[in-house]
């Protein structure tokens, strides 16, 4: 999900029609809610598993190096949608900015310590 | 666009084999005669330990002793595999995400399936067979189905003088994926998919495998049970070659054109069949027997083509493996240094380098992913070996490319031994571990079979006996234990011709012999593409051990004939018995010597 070259190599341009549970794109990067730094790659996520489901945008705050996402209308996240929280996290690392998840409902936070990510995925 | 021809168009005709019904009365007898044999086994151990070593040749008797034992080590758990069906009951194919999650808040929607082709150097055109194929694929209405291309080879057209896959791709009109680097061979290909789709499960198929339409029909509805993580379908390779008159081959060996003589050699010989399947690539012991009844045990596991999975099972297990990596680099960190911002900061910087690795960058990532699915003690993930056949796919068409293909798989097994040895993995069931180190175990076959054919050789220079005579007492405790272990794996195989395979399974020592010490020498176990073509020539340097076994054999059994004759020779008998053994040892090692010079009778 990182920017990568990958994009430009499907033969079908729908291919960017996905549906995942979370969503990451590299295109079409539009300024999220703060201070955001710029370039982090990530324009929304989906839940639930499906763009039928739900379709949220994910709030970002920049403030003091870290980069805060709210998570409040988010209910469930399944596996593959960790795997792009995790690909999130990287995008701005990358840049030197920490990542902090805010307002993560028990159930989420509780997924993310059965995976033994609590130390790397964040949630205050 | 028309196809392109190859060798294989001829066997399209092929029908795949049935799966041999479950039958109770035969299961019941297996499980009879099983423990019979496990018992007599004891029995005969127990004699050769302590009542048959021979004094006289002590290291000779005692390492034919040590081959046997572990030889039975083998039967044992091939027994325990055996043991019972539990083939799953079929099931509607899946239509919505509910029918294979627990949806939240009741929302659904129609299920994703993505179909994989992983291509690395494989002719275009082949693999345009296998799109096509996969085009056919029919599905409850409603349902996306989305075919990919895995191009590990970048034929995307930036070589003129390369294939254009890429091209195939878009003319077939199904996606196209590539990435500009190798890593992680077949699992690095996978992963780099996995990273671009978002099916909820996914098929894997290789550049040669041609599904039947019904394949997910058949296969998704499995994944109703939460637990089921993925669903394997045998592979059966449909152009395994064709026997042969045994007449045709003399004529031809022997370049006799003579019509009277052509004549006589039919009407004596043309009844008999050899060489069919001379590379013994009917994988039907392996995916009607083993792996099917692996069912029972839940230990049945991933071969990778033509199987199908749960995204959520897989990247669960990569996000795990993520989480364990960074957790034991902090770990290691807080043991160099008390500063917390330098530790932040290294860990970080470890967050970036890390992967997250769906299927194990490993040359055998379809078990040692298994392995590690079915250890996950907090999901409990469940494989199936789904019993009738739903793809057809190419086998090795020479000697160098079968003995390359099963090296990986030798050494995968083996370098998976050393590093994650399923015996002590948390997690799994002890039939389990049974299972999987089963598979590991029998690579180590080279050991045993070594002695066993080095034996008889051994006795016809020496003229010293393994044992301290041939005598009743050996025959009563080693007859009825054979014959009971023949029986035994007869009834486990019901249905299968199990002659290639037990002559493979002896013939198939140097190679594996060579995966062991590579393994043990610490080499890095490479992941070999395997040719889809012809290799000639190669095929000597495979053989020349198992030359110089017969023909030591032979002049040893010269030497002693002469020794006969001039009555001479100290025990007849323990020369009966050897001879006999080493018919057995030849006929096993011939197969490999005539699959090493076999040739399709076209390019004869």
């Amino acid at each position: 999900m990182e920017t990568n070259g990958n994009a430009g190599n499907t033969a079908n341009p729908a291919l960017h029609e996905t549906h995942n549970v979370i969503k990451a794109e590299n295109k079409e990067v539009h300024p999220l809610a703060g201070n955001e730094p710029q370039s982090s790659g990530i324009k929304s996520i989906n839940l639930n598993g499906s763009q039928l489901v739900i379709k949220a945008e994910l709030s970002g705050v920049f403030c003091q190096g870290i980069q805060y996402y709210d998570l409040k209308n988010i209910f469930f996240i399944n596996n593959a949608g960790m795997a792009s929280l995790i690909d999130l996290l990287k995008s701005l690392l990358k840049q030197g900015v920490d990542v902090q998840f805010v307002n993560v409902n028990e159930k989420i936070r509780n997924k993310i310590r059965s995976l033994g990510l609590d130390h790397i995925l964040v949630c205050k | 666009m028309q196809e392109k021809e190859f060798y294989f168009n001829r066997f399209d005709h092929r029908e795949p084999y049935k799966a041999i019904p479950a039958n109770n009365a035969r299961t019941l007898l297996f499980q009879f005669f099983g423990i019979l044999t496990i018992a007599l086994g004891i029995a005969y151990l127990n004699w050769r330990w302590r009542f048959s070593l021979n004094p006289d040749a002590m290291a000779f008797s005692v390492t034919l002793a040590v081959a046997e034992t572990l030889s039975f080590i083998s039967t044992v758990m091939i027994i325990i595999n055996f043991w019972s069906y539990k083939d799953p009951e079929k099931q509607t194919p899946v239509k919505y995400l509910s029918d294979i999650e627990d949806i939240d808040r009741g929302f659904d929607r129609p299920i994703l399936i993505d179909v994989f082709i992983a291509t690395y150097n494989e002719d275009v055109e082949l693999v345009r067979y296998s799109i096509r194929n996969a085009k056919e694929l029919i599905y409850p209405e409603g349902v996306d189905i989305k075919i990919y291309v895995l191009d590990d080879g970048r034929r995307d057209g930036r070589n003129p003088d390369a294939q254009n896959m890429k091209q195939v791709a878009e003319e077939e009109g199904v996606y196209y994926l590539l990435r500009e680097h190798n890593r992680g061979y077949k699992a690095g290909n996978l992963k780099n998919a996995l990273e671009q789709t978002d099916g909820d499960l996914f098929a894997i198929l290789d550049a040669d495998t041609r599904v039947f339409p019904e394949f997910l029909v058949n296969t998704t509805g499995y994944f109703r049970k939460k637990k089921v993580a993925w669903v394997q379908t045998p592979q059966w390779f449909y152009d395994t070659t064709e026997p042969e008159k045994l007449s045709d081959v003399l004529l031809r060996v022997l370049r006799i054109r003579n019509k009277v003589i052509g004549k006589i050699t039919h009407s004596l010989f043309g009844k008999i069949k050899v060489n069919e399947d001379i590379y013994g690539n009917d994988p039907r012991l392996f995916y009607d027997a083993i792996l099917r009844k692996r069912n029972y045990h839940n230990a049945a596991f991933c071969c990778g083509a033509g199987s199908v999975h749960r995204r959520e099972a897989i990247m669960g297990l990569a996000l795990k493996d993520f989480a364990e990596g960074i957790l034991k680099f902090e770990h290691e960190m807080a043991d160099k240094t008390n500063d917390s911002e330098e530790i932040h900061q290294r860990t970080n910087e470890q967050i970036l380098q890390q992967e997250l690795i769906p299927f194990k960058y490993h040359a055998s990532e379809d078990i040692y992913t298994s392995i590690m699915l079915h250890a996950d003690k907090e999901n409990k993930w469940e494989s199936i070996q789904h019993p009738h056949i739903e793809c057809k796919m190419l086998s090795t068409q020479d000697l160098d490319s079968w003995i390359k293909q099963h090296k990986r798989y030798a050494e995968g097994s083996l370098d998976i031994a050393i590093k994650d040895n399923p015996l002590f993995i948390k997690g799994l069931s002890w039939r389990q571990r049974i299972c999987y180190f089963s598979t590991i175990w029998s690579y180590f076959a080279p050991f045993w079979v070594l002695i066993f054919l080095l034996s008889p050789i051994c006795f016809f220079f020496t003229l010293s006996l393994p044992v301290q005579a041939y005598s009743f007492d050996f025959f009563k405790y080693f007859l009825p234990f054979q014959i009971l272990n023949t029986i035994t794996i007869t009834l486990g195989c019901w249905g299968i011709n199990t002659k290639r395979g037990d002559q493979y399974y002896i013939s198939s020592f140097w190679f594996m012999l060579v995966s062991l010490v590579n393994v043990l020498s610490g080499k890095k176990v490479k992941f070999n593409v395997t040719p889809k073509e012809i290799q000639i020539g190669k095929n000597t340097q495979h053989i020349l051990p198992h030359i110089g076994i017969i023909l030591l054999t032979l002049v040893g059994i010269a030497y002693n004939a002469y020794l006969l004759s001039q009555g001479k020779h100290p025990t007849p008998s323990g020369f009966a018995a050897n001879t006999f053994w080493c018919i057995f040892n030849i006929v096993s090692l011939s197969i490999m010597i005539r699959a090493a010079y076999w040739k399709p009778v076209e390019t004869t």
